[in-house]
């Protein structure tokens, strides 16, 4: 049975605790929330903290305060299922709730964060192995190795953004709030992640992630797209979430697409949002959009399925994303 | 001498009927205790290093370090330097360790060098074989290439399927302890606790006689639990080393999809002959499989159908990748996929429905011809075949087009050696105790239904004790024999002990024994059912000594045979942008002669449908041709269907006096031969072209509609050249 290293444990009651615990703490230190993520890859020696700093008693962290006309601030430690269920969030942001949805399983919903689910490590096939495995093939450049077994000719890792939550926050236009001894700072989501499948945030391991803001909704539609192998329970190998804001005549004001799972980082497709602004939704708009989302798909052999049919389902899923929404 | 029949339908009080399995509450509520769940005094943990290689030469091995580690009892090298390894995962060293976490430290302070050696680790392409490829049998019947010549359409398929693991949600493996140096007890995952301790007696070199083997309850086995393990025997070595301490050495879960055992990969090249009305006349086929280093054995071609011209020609290739085990069916679902797709095409292209094309040739299927007919009208009406098949391709509007496919197989499933002990107590309390195991299958339940029948008694009045080897021996749980097997060495040991005790009671009635008969807790007469006296009034009539007999099969009188006949229907709707398929409904309707328990028969075939789900949409073993190494030795990437994957699944079992006459058959196997090809068949019907190979995932799905001449469609197994 995989089992967990021997780590230190704290659990401090205020923000300004758990920041000063993580400066005492050094490299060596991590924060927890619901576990789902850190815990299994403890235990396959991917991540190795000596101190876990659970913020799951950070009382601040947990509310959800706002609505749609103020926009709203959403603590970070918040379990999926809680932000599944929540009457605000169903209302005023129901793409929030349906991508939670579309989590994992009910089991892991309970116990995993909203805050979780947007700083989740990148995924590989060659990384998400047990030591023993990964020790076989003398590792990857992820963890313990020097090579990218995607592409062995690259200096940078590869490693997939496989949260359904990113993409979707991205496109939402949400910031984050970042406390660490040193102060705290807003970021953007779009802003947070780094094309990097080793450095994948914008963040340094002594920042806290302590409140995520959404902008007043205003006319904006939003839809998330997700593609996996199973109906019951799968990471993603491909998100769409797209976001629309039209006016009274039904033209485009502002739009946005983003792309999960297909690189180390969500892919805002600018392009596409260049052809559907200041135009209306016809069919011809919405499939140049499509293909400017599948040009800019670059997903590598790292996750299940063929590659290149991960490319090309960005065209329908995109299309269909734009379909609902319009 | 008793009458060794079962008795007629009007006179059954529990066979037949739906009894849910007695071992329900406990499993449930996890009283029930697993070989995994069993913890002995002081017991030490074993770990196994395995080979990080798929093919390779031991040059060294350093134990030093792990030996001298603190809570270290013993440390075992399974395979010395020089010995070549022939797949990942293979056994190299043991230890043995007061607790896991340590066992895992000296494992991972063992040193072992490595000659790495070329390997093979994938076969979908035949050509890439080699000299790992070993041409075998070779078979020709009847006139095949007259028969070609003479076809009005010649139908030209690929067709394959991949390995898949067995994935016991138990992973196999065994705690084994010593007392003194010549008598073992051994708990173990297995499907043969009767066949434990001979194979386990062998190489620890110690009589059978001194080995004593227990298993209450097993978490899966599906033909890959027939034999002892060499990390059994390793765990019982360990034992001895440690001064007999108990030794567990159950697989990590990367190991038991490695190693403990696969379902052989079969790949085809059909040809198939007819007539324009739709008579088949020719089969021709090239096959080729792995079942890793060793054989694989090859799949029946053509399947069920006799074709009278026909010749085929197997390959069997060697890989670098763990063995092949009995898979629920061996090489049937194989056999069923290349074959039912192959005329399943054929009647496409005759634009044929394939259930008349199949009625048309259903005499070639033997035997079971009438039980497949009746079977097809059944399945035809639950699925309302007339009314929704179509012509190949839907031509309904919008993306998703919707598809039905069928399918036939056919299993043996005759009743295995089997014995019990019954007896009956003078307090009227009765026993059964049979050497046999459940495998989750209702074994139990059936057991004791006989039993209580027989004897007219509620079922919770029989004491029922099986797995462990101090009972009768009774046969491994494989090849569906077990219900044909327990329940007619039940059947003859408890009609034996009924007639004991109309002996005792009969001189006491005035009657003779003939004369009684046990009927709902009591033993009356047959003529003047008032007359007689309860259960435990006629035991008291036994005297001191308990009425012991001894049931057997085989034996006297028909109580069981061999043979089933099976069919499948699939609804599935393919998104033919994204390829993705939804299975709606599947119906199966089964034959299995007498049914014991008609809701654990049912049980059997919706576990086996969902099993064929799972291989049918979403299971494969990926071999990673770079590294020689499993790419998915886990459960999220090793991808078994969730309960929101399945569709609805209609069940229908064959009841009724043909098929009671023809005595108790097995089940286990047959349903899961079909659905592959079923769903296979639906697909193809709903798109309009042959997915070539299993599982069907949206990838291949849309690359056999982007290029439908492809051979293979495309496979993620082996392949990642990918560049930047």
């Amino acid at each position: 049975m995989m089992r967990l290293p021997k780590f230190e444990y704290r659990v401090p009651r205020e923000i300004s605790e758990a920041v000063k615990m993580m400066a005492d703490a050094g490299p060596d230190g991590m924060f927890v929330a619901g576990g789902t993520d850190l815990y299994p890859n403890m235990k396959r020696r991917q991540q190795t903290p000596k101190t876990v700093i659970s913020v799951t008693r950070l009382q601040e962290m947990r509310a959800i305060r706002g609505d749609a006309e103020t926009g709203i601030v959403i603590g970070p430690s918040i379990s999926l299922t809680d932000i599944c269920n929540h009457p605000v969030i169903n209302r005023d942001y129901p793409v929030v709730a349906e991508a939670a949805r579309l989590i994992s399983t009910p089991l892991l919903r309970n116990m995993g964060t909203i805050g979780g689910n947007l700083l989740l490590d990148t995924r590989c096939n060659y990384y998400d192995q047990n030591y023993e495995w990964r020790k076989g093939i003398n590792f990857c450049m992820k963890k313990d190795g020097d090579i990218c077994w995607v592409a062995p000719s690259s200096p940078k890792c590869w490693a997939v953004q496989s949260a359904d939550l990113v993409p979707v926050m991205v496109a939402l236009g949400a910031r984050v709030k970042l406390v660490s001894t040193l102060g705290e700072r807003m970021v953007t989501a779009e802003g947070l992640y780094n094309d990097d499948g080793i450095n994948y945030l914008h963040k340094r391991p002594d920042e806290l992630l302590t409140e995520i803001h959404l902008p007043p909704r205003n006319g904006m539609k939003a839809v998330y797209k997700k593609l996996r192998r199973r109906g019951a329970f799968d990471f993603p190998v491909l998100g769409v979430a797209a976001t629309l804001d039209r006016a009274e005549d039904g033209t485009v004001r502002d739009a946005r697409l983003i792309l999960g799972g297909v690189a180390p980082a969500p892919i805002r497709v600018k392009e596409a949002e260049g052809i559907l602004v200041g135009h209306k939704l016809d069919q011809e708009r919405m499939a140049a959009a499509a293909e400017a989302c599948y040009l800019k798909a670059r997903p590598l052999d790292n996750t299940d399925f063929l590659m290149n049919w991960r490319k090309q389902m960005a065209r329908p899923f995109v299309l269909r994303a734009l379909e609902e929404l319009r | 001498m008793a009458e060794y029949k079962w008795p007629e339908p009007e006179k059954r009080s529990l066979i037949g009927k739906r009894i849910s399995r007695v071992d329900g509450p406990a499993k449930v509520s996890g009283k029930a205790k697993y070989t995994y769940d069993i913890k002995r005094p002081d017991m030490l943990y074993g770990k196994v290093l395995r080979s990080p290689h798929a093919h390779a030469k031991i040059v060294s091995i350093d134990t030093s370090a792990a030996e001298k580690m603190p809570g270290v009892k013993a440390v075992k090298v399974i395979q010395e330097p020089g010995t070549e390894i022939k797949w990942a995962g293979d056994e190299i060293v043991a230890v043995a360790a007061v607790d896991e976490p340590t066992a895992e430290d000296a494992i991972r302070a063992i040193k072992v060098t490595y000659e790495k050696l070329p390997h093979l680790v994938v076969e979908e392409d035949l050509s890439a074989a080699g000299d790992n490829a070993k041409p075998a049998a070779e078979q020709t019947a009847g006139e095949p290439e007259k028969a070609f010549g003479e076809a009005e359409v010649i139908v030209e398929g690929f067709y394959g399927l991949p390995v898949i693991t067995h994935c016991c949600l138990e992973s196999h493996g065994s705690i084994s302890e010593w007392e003194g140096d010549q008598n073992l007890l051994v708990h173990i995952s297995t499907q043969a606790v009767s066949n434990v301790a001979n194979q386990i007696g062998r190489p620890l070199g110690i009589p059978a006689a001194n080995v004593r083997v227990k298993q209450d309850h097993i978490g899966g086995g599906f033909g890959s639990k027939f034999q002892v393990d060499r990390w059994d025997v390793t765990a019982a070595q360990l034992s001895k080393m440690a001064g007999g301490k108990p030794v567990k050495i159950m697989l990590e879960r990367d190991a038991e999809l490695m190693v403990a055992g696969i379902r052989p990969s079969a790949y085809a090249r059909v040809k198939v002959g007819a007539k324009r009305d739709g008579e088949i006349i020719a089969w021709q086929s090239e096959s080729w499989n792995t079942g890793g280093s060793g054989g694989g054995g090859s799949p029946p071609l053509p399947y069920v159908f006799s074709v009278p011209n026909k010749h085929t020609q197997h390959t069997g290739i060697a890989t670098n990748t763990g063995s092949a085990r009995a898979w629920r069916a061996p090489n049937h679902p194989q056999g069923c996929l290349v074959t039912m797709s192959a005329l399943e095409d054929t009647a496409a292209r005759l634009e044929m429905d394939p259930l008349d094309f199949f009625l048309k040739n259903i005499e070639l299927a033997g035997r079971f011809a009438e039980v497949y007919r009746e079977e097809f009208a059944i399945a035809a009406d639950l699925m309302e075949w007339k009314k929704n098949w179509h012509q190949r391709g839907a031509k309904t509007a919008g993306p998703v087009k919707r598809g039905l496919g069928l399918s036939l197989h056919t299993w043996g499933g005759g009743g295995h050696g089997s014995n019990c002990d019954v007896i009956i107590h003078p307090d009227g309390s009765v026993e059964v105790k049979m050497g046999t195991q459940d495998l989750g299958t209702g074994t139990r339940t059936a057991i004791m239904m006989v039993a209580a029948e027989t004897f007219g008694l509620p079922l919770e009045a029989i004491k029922l004790m099986i797995g462990d080897n101090q009972f009768p021996t009774s046969g491994a749980s494989g090849g569906s024999t077990t219900i044909g097997g327990v329940s007619a060495s039940t059947r003859r040991g408890t009609l034996d002990a009924l007639e004991q005790l109309f002996e005792k009671v009969a001189p006491s009635l005035n009657v003779q024994p003939a004369d009684l008969e046990a009927v709902a807790g009591r033993i009356r007469v047959k003529s003047d059912p008032r007359r007689g006296l309860s259960w435990k009034e006629a035991c008291m009539k036994i005297g001191g000594t308990a009425i012991t007999t001894r049931g057997r099969n085989p034996g006297p009188g028909t109580l069981n045979s061999s043979g089933v006949g099976g069919v499948q229907m699939a609804d599935v709707s393919v998104d033919v942008e994204t390829g993705i398929v939804r299975v709606n409904k599947v119906v199966a309707v089964q034959d299995c002669g007498l049914i014991i328990d008609l809701k654990t028969a049912e049980s059997q075939v919706y576990g086996a449908l969902i099993m064929g789900v799972c291989y049918a949409l979403y299971e494969e073993r990926i071999m990673d041709a770079r590294t020689g190494r499993m790419l998915n030795p886990n459960m999220e990437f090793y991808k078994l269907a969730g309960l929101g994957d399945i569709g609805e699944l209609v069940v229908h079992m064959m009841t009724g006096k043909a098929y009671d006459e023809r005595g108790v058959i097995g089940l286990g196997e047959p349903p899961v031969i079909s659905p592959g090809a079923a769903i296979s068949n639906a697909v193809a019907n709903a798109v309009g072209v042959r997915v070539p190979s299993l599982p069907l995932t949206p990838d291949r799905v849309l690359a056999a509609l982007q290029y439908p001449d492809r051979e293979g469609g495309s496979s993620k197994n082996g392949g990642n050249d990918a560049g930047i």
